[in-house]
């Protein structure tokens, strides 16, 4: 697969993570003004998943939000454009290179 | 870019032919055996392929082979190394956020 998976533990709880995701000022904070300008909201899952498309390369973000050891638990997908229909092929290439 | 390299490779059939390409040169002939489609569908499918830069082809007397190019892979390539040096930073800067926080 071509979409990339990132993992963090985080010291909040996930309350205070989720509005860290979901307020667009909390969010330019940490993303960037620009990254977080050109995010826009795909889809909400209570407060545990929030998807976007970045509109600058059509790529797709998930952020999922849960309970970890530390506090809260983030696991941030991101998927280039048009990468949901693809289980992606194989050459050496790749292969070497993933 | 990236969108047209996804498009080319978003169909199955089209992924099959670029996979068996991958494995090896082949002509629309043995594809077409391979794959059971029609011929025209195969043509089809490499233009696009070649089309997306992720095919080549090699002509040899009347007929034609086609080969995978790995090159066409790089602008995925490219979006997922500048991608995933971008997260690890936002991360600790999401830790710091977190920390001025109310909680």
């Amino acid at each position: 697969m071509s979409e990339l998976t990132f993992e963090a533990d985080l010291d909040a709880p996930p309350e205070t993570v989720w509005r860290a995701l979901s307020e667009p000022d909390l969010r330019a904070q940490w993303l960037g003004v620009e990254a977080a300008e050109a995010l826009e909201p795909v889809e909400v899952a209570g407060a545990e998943r929030l998807s976007f498309r970045d509109t600058r390369d059509g790529s797709l973000v998930t952020f999922e939000v849960g309970r970890g050891d530390a506090g809260a638990h983030l696991t941030i997908t991101h998927a280039p454009a048009g990468a949901e229909v693809i289980a992606f092929p194989t050459p050496a290439r790749w292969r070497m290179a993933a | 870019m990236e969108q047209a390299l996804f498009r080319a490779l978003g169909d199955p059939t089209r992924r099959a032919v670029y996979e068996r390409l991958a494995a090896g040169e082949m002509n629309v002939a043995g594809l077409t055996a391979l794959l059971d489609v029609t011929q025209p569908a195969v043509s089809q499918h490499l233009a696009a392929l070649k089309g997306a830069g992720l095919v080549s082809e090699r002509r040899e007397g009347r007929r034609t082979y086609y080969k995978a190019e790995p090159a066409g892979l790089d602008p995925l390539m490219d979006w997922m190394a500048r991608t995933s040096a971008l997260w690890p930073e936002r991360i600790e800067r999401l830790r710091d956020l977190l920390k001025r926080m109310d909680r």
